[in-house]
């Protein structure tokens, strides 16, 4: 009578694996342990990651697929695992791609000279004044302890220090 | 069972028995350790209206203190925190649990023709999760309260003096009690479908709660490490989101999107299920594209994890990625178009009757639509620029949760309240309420829309004299009040029901899902003998409203 | 359904079979919650370590990877023996004795305890030479002096300059004054930009000491609750109660147990080897 998802051929989660399964994976995982702690000797540059990573999903794989019996399980337990995987790449790729391309189009570092850096900065802090005035004391943003150390600093130097930073840098290094 | 099972609604009953879920057994821990999906339900049901009402107050007196320029009602850091608590509470006390934890909690399993759903003392504790997590939260304000707004956002957030830590304790807390419905709903629909409910045969409220509960998993433990982050942040000082400590404030905005995009789809996703039900039942026809209102919702939300960055168009993120989340952001509209044509195509030469469910019903479809419309706008890389923080930002989200997924709740409630209780509320009052919170709502929230787009902040606790944003303010002001009455209406006349109300029938609105099948209120153990389900949950035999369901012979009309 | 009709099921379960195969999904479903949770971590983990590769380097370069191979090994060692506790429940008759799941369960439990000594071992390290997070980590010489050390191993660099008091008080005042900001100690502190960025190095470093600390922290508490959970189990075998149609508990400890393994195979080389 029952209408639910758990027919299977294996009859469910009945399936046994033999013993000697259970001891190769083990040993497989140990092999493997030493195999990724040896190779970490070696400095590939960036695939350093690359290769410690993929040597780690093929244990996990290994961990998911016998010790927890995703083989041999009903299919909808490994689609919801493989599911969340695949929510975590999302949550992996968007970060990376903005973070990866922020440099990418930026109008005032690809085409601003120091000198027109240092216009708009004036223009902001003419705006920012304004922009103060006009509120008063009515948004209490600007009460704010964080807010106050950037207006003092923005004082005591006209111009605020990360976007003089090249020129001082150049006059002290040498 | 025969086919006649489904067909006649009187099947199941006999007689009407006399012991019901309600009365079944007796006294307060009867029902605060009840393992019963209805009670379960109910008493979210009725925190619920307890939080809307708090989230309404506070939303009142927001509108207030905007009536005129200046200092009306209280000064900036109160009007900081009541927006902020109105957010929070609206939010993950409110509309989050609203329409999944009560009414699903009460009438999915019947739908399904199960006796419970899956994990009965996992869907207890959630409730007590949901309990101890909304304490924390008024504890706080009492405690002085956030003023950061519901998005915490970073380095604001990690730097301020005020109770951080512990209102983001409490959401994290909340966010347990959401994770556990979802996971216990998606078994549920999974494993304790009744013989012969395929998953064609679903109706589509479960469907909807299905891909809700997919992002409720899915997406919920996201915000709880945010949390716990930006807490960490607060206690331990780690810096990775606090840029004077080498970290990346945006990270944090993404950390808080990646959860809050998906979840305003746990938002609305409930809602549309309801829709689908109440359109459908009082149009007395088939519901038309029932495959492709069932896909959708999963495509929903799949797709809802894809778009977070329109929330962050300035927030400083790359150039790309912006324009990346902006035509991934029109995507969603795919989905949700779909919906909006398949029910006005259900209504188009259907048998429809205003009852008091199908006047919030068409309020909904009315109100998503602009919402949805709006949010196109805001989705444009180009125009969010100029709107983003404003209050058409504001106007557009209500339109979309409060005209969208409250309005969904307040139908689906007068839809229910009959089987949850077993009584028939005022007909006329109950329609008045409707047509008044509707009026109401556009008098709030049009206004909005144009002085966001003349550039109206949002969370400011003024605006100067001269800027002609006034008169704007003053009719969202009144339509709030408006908006209360209409509320007030509705409360009465559903609290007065329970007492005066007349004996309701198993099958008041002649439907045809299994909940129906069971007298209200039902018994204790939903069905005396679980029914087998020959057909699917639409099959009204002809498009009049006066029809008796017969047999399976059901044809389109 | 299933022939075998038991008293194991609750009420509204049809069956052993279904009761048993909706516990499992619900596991999975919880277990995909516990690595999004993680996976927070994770993403914070590569959006650093991209933004400061230097600082991470040398950073990293200060964890002990003999104690995080031993570690591994480990669990690794206990995540077999809970695979072969599950396994000699799927076998055992009813009736019989649990013996050989408790033995199994016994053995597992005590590697969770072998991993958490270690790592007390490995943190009270860290804390005597302050490679702590946030505000500790400044508060704390001896940490930037490790560092130090580190960047000259790492990038085969002469940093004694940056032993000078000069150095240290500017980084104090600095930390003190709450502007961590690695620009201002370019300028005042040193002359080439080599420098620059070894003391942008130095200065970062709490970050990767603050991942390091949250991602083992939070693993070390699932460790906690699995061992909490398996204790429970073993009680519960201890009484014999488990046979080849009724072993859910044993099955779902192990689930969450292979968790935290799996979990841990990936912080391993993240954190100790690359
Ligand atoms: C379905 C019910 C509602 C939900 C889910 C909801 C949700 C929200 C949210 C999320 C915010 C943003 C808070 C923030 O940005 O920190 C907000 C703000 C606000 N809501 Fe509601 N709200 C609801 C009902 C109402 C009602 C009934 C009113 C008016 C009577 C109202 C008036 C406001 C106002 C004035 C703000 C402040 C806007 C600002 O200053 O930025 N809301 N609401
Ligand atoms: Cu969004």
């Amino acid at each position: 009578m029952s209408q639910h998802d758990t027919h299977h051929d294996d009859h469910g989660g009945h399936h046994v694996t033999p013993l000697w399964l259970y001891h190769l994976i083990f040993g497989g995982l140990l092999c493997l342990t030493v195999i990724t702690v040896w190779i970490a000797q070696f400095d590939f540059g960036p695939a350093n990651t690359v290769i410690a990573m993929f040597v780690a999903t093929i244990k996990a794989s290994l961990v998911a697929l016998f010790f927890m019996h995703l083989l041999h399980d009903e299919r909808l337990n490994a689609l919801t695992f493989g599911f969340g995987l695949l929510f975590v790449c999302l949550f992996f790729l968007f970060p990376l791609v903005d973070i990866g391309t922020r440099t990418y189009i930026d109008p005032i570092k690809d085409n601003a000279s120091i000198l027109k850096q240092e216009k708009i900065v004036k223009a902001q802090e003419v705006h920012a004044k304004k922009h103060k005035k006009a509120l008063g004391n009515l948004s209490n943003l600007y009460n704010r302890s964080f807010m106050n150390v950037a207006e003092d600093e923005a004082e005591a130097k006209p111009v605020p220090a990360a976007t003089t930073e090249p020129v001082e840098g150049d006059s002290t290094a040498k | 069972m025969s086919s006649n099972t489904q067909a006649n609604p009187e099947y199941q009953l006999g007689e009407k028995e006399s012991t019901n879920y309600i009365n079944a057994s007796k006294g307060l821990m009867s029902w605060l350790f009840t393992i019963d999906h209805k009670r379960i339900g109910l008493m979210y049901l009725f925190t619920i209206m307890g939080t809307f009402a708090l989230g309404g107050f506070l939303a009142l007196a927001v509108r207030l203190e905007l009536f005129t320029p200046g200092q009306t009602i209280m000064g900036p850091d109160a009007y900081n925190r009541v927006f902020t608590l109105h957010g929070l509470v609206m939010v993950f006390l409110f509309i989050i649990p609203g329409i999944p934890a009560a009414l699903g909690n009460f009438v999915m399993p019947l739908m399904l023709g199960a006796k419970d759903v899956a994990f009965p003392k996992l869907n207890l504790a959630s409730f007590h999760i949901y309990v101890i997590g909304t304490v924390m939260a008024l504890y706080t304000t009492l405690d002085g309260g956030v003023d950061t707004g519901w998005t915490f956002y970073t380095p604001y957030s990690s730097t301020i003096d005020s109770q951080v830590v512990m209102m983001t304790m409490s959401a994290f807390v909340l966010g347990f009690s959401s994770i556990f419905t979802g996971l216990n709903f998606v078994v549920t629909i999974h494993k304790m479908r009744a013989p012969g409910m395929t998953w064609d045969r679903l109706p589509l409220f479960v469907w909807a709660l299905y891909a809700t509960a997919i992002i409720q998993v899915m997406a919920t433990p996201v915000l709880g490490i945010t949390l716990l982050l930006l807490a960490m942040e607060r206690v331990m000082g780690i810096g990775i989101f606090d840029p004077a400590l080498g970290g990346d404030p945006v990270l944090f905005q993404h950390f808080f999107w990646f959860y809050s995009h998906p979840a305003v789809y746990i938002m609305i996703l409930p809602g549309m299920g309801v829709m689908s039900e109440l359109i459908t039942t009082f149009s007395r026809k088939r519901i038309f594209g029932y495959r492709a209102i069932a896909l959708s919702s999963i495509a929903i939300a799949v797709i809802s994890f894809l778009v977070w960055g329109h929330h962050m168009f300035v927030s400083g993120q790359s150039a790309y990625a912006g324009m990346v989340f902006s035509f991934l952001t029109f995507l969603v509209a795919i989905p949700s178009g779909i919906k909006i044509i398949n029910w006005s195509t259900t209504l188009y030469k259907g048998a429809i009757s205003l009852d008091a469910p199908m006047v919030w019903a068409l309020s909904f479809l009315i109100l998503f639509t602009i919402g949805g419309l709006t949010g196109i706008f805001l989705g444009a890389l180009g125009t969010d620029i100029h709107l983003h923080d404003t209050y058409f930002v504001v106007a557009h989200f209500h339109y979309v949760m409060m005209g969208g997924t409250a309005m969904a709740f307040f139908g689906g409630m007068h839809y229910w309240w009959p089987k949850m209780f077993g009584k028939m509320y005022n007909e006329f009052a109950a329609r008045l309420a409707a047509w008044t919170v509707f009026v109401g709502f556009n008098v709030t929230f049009f206004p909005q829309f144009i002085m966001g787009s003349r550039g109206m902040p949002r969370r400011y606790y003024d605006y100067l004299p001269e800027s002609g944003y006034q008169i704007f303010h003053q009719i969202s002001t009144v339509g709030s009040w408006i908006l209360l009455l209409g509320m007030l209406i509705m409360a009465v006349n559903l609290f007065s029901s329970l007492k005066n109300g007349k004996e309701a029938s198993s099958n008041p609105w002649e439907a045809r899902s299994l909940e129906w099948l069971t007298q209200s209120p039902p018994i204790e153990h939903n069905f005396h003998e679980i029914p087998t389900v020959v057909e699917g949950p639409y099959e009204f035999p002809i498009a009049t409203a006066t029809a008796t369901p017969q047999g399976a012979e059901s044809s389109d009309p | 359904m299933s022939t075998i009709i038991t008293h194991e099921h609750a009420h509204h379960f049809y069956d052993n079979e279904q009761q048993a195969s909706s516990a499992k999904l619900g596991m999975w479903l919880f277990l995909v919650t516990e690595v999004l949770l993680f996976s927070g971590l994770f993403v914070a983990y590569t959006v650093v370590k991209s933004l400061h590769p230097e600082m991470w380097r040398v950073a990293s370069s200060q964890l002990d990877w003999v104690m995080g191979s031993v570690n591994t090994l480990v669990l690794i060692t206990s995540s077999w023996t809970v695979a072969l506790a599950v396994r000699a429940a799927q076998t055992n008759e009813k009736g019989e004795k649990n013996s050989q799941i408790v033995g199994l369960l016994a053995f597992t439990i005590l590697c969770a305890f072998g991993f958490l000594i270690v790592k007390y071992f490995e943190y009270s390290h860290k804390i005597h030479d302050g490679l702590l997070w946030g505000k500790s980590y400044f508060n704390h010489p001896e940490a930037i002096e490790h560092l130090k050390e580190g960047i000259k191993q790492t990038f085969s660099m002469d940093v004694t300059a940056l032993s000078s008091p000069e150095f240290l008080a500017g980084l104090k005042a600095h930390t003190a004054a709450g502007t961590h900001d690695g620009q201002h100690l370019i300028h005042h502190y040193a002359s080439t930009v080599t420098y620059a960025d070894t003391l942008m190095t130095v200065e970062q470093g709490h970050l990767f000491f603050g991942v390091y600390f949250l991602l083992t922290g939070l693993h070390g508490i699932h460790v906690v609750i699995g061992m909490s959970v398996l204790a429970w189990v073993l009680v519960l075998a201890q009484k014999g109660r488990f046979y080849k149609d009724y072993y859910t508990p044993v099955e779902l400890g192990g689930l969450y147990w292979h968790l935290v393994d799996l979990i841990w195979i990936y912080l391993f080389p993240l954190l100790y080897l690359v």
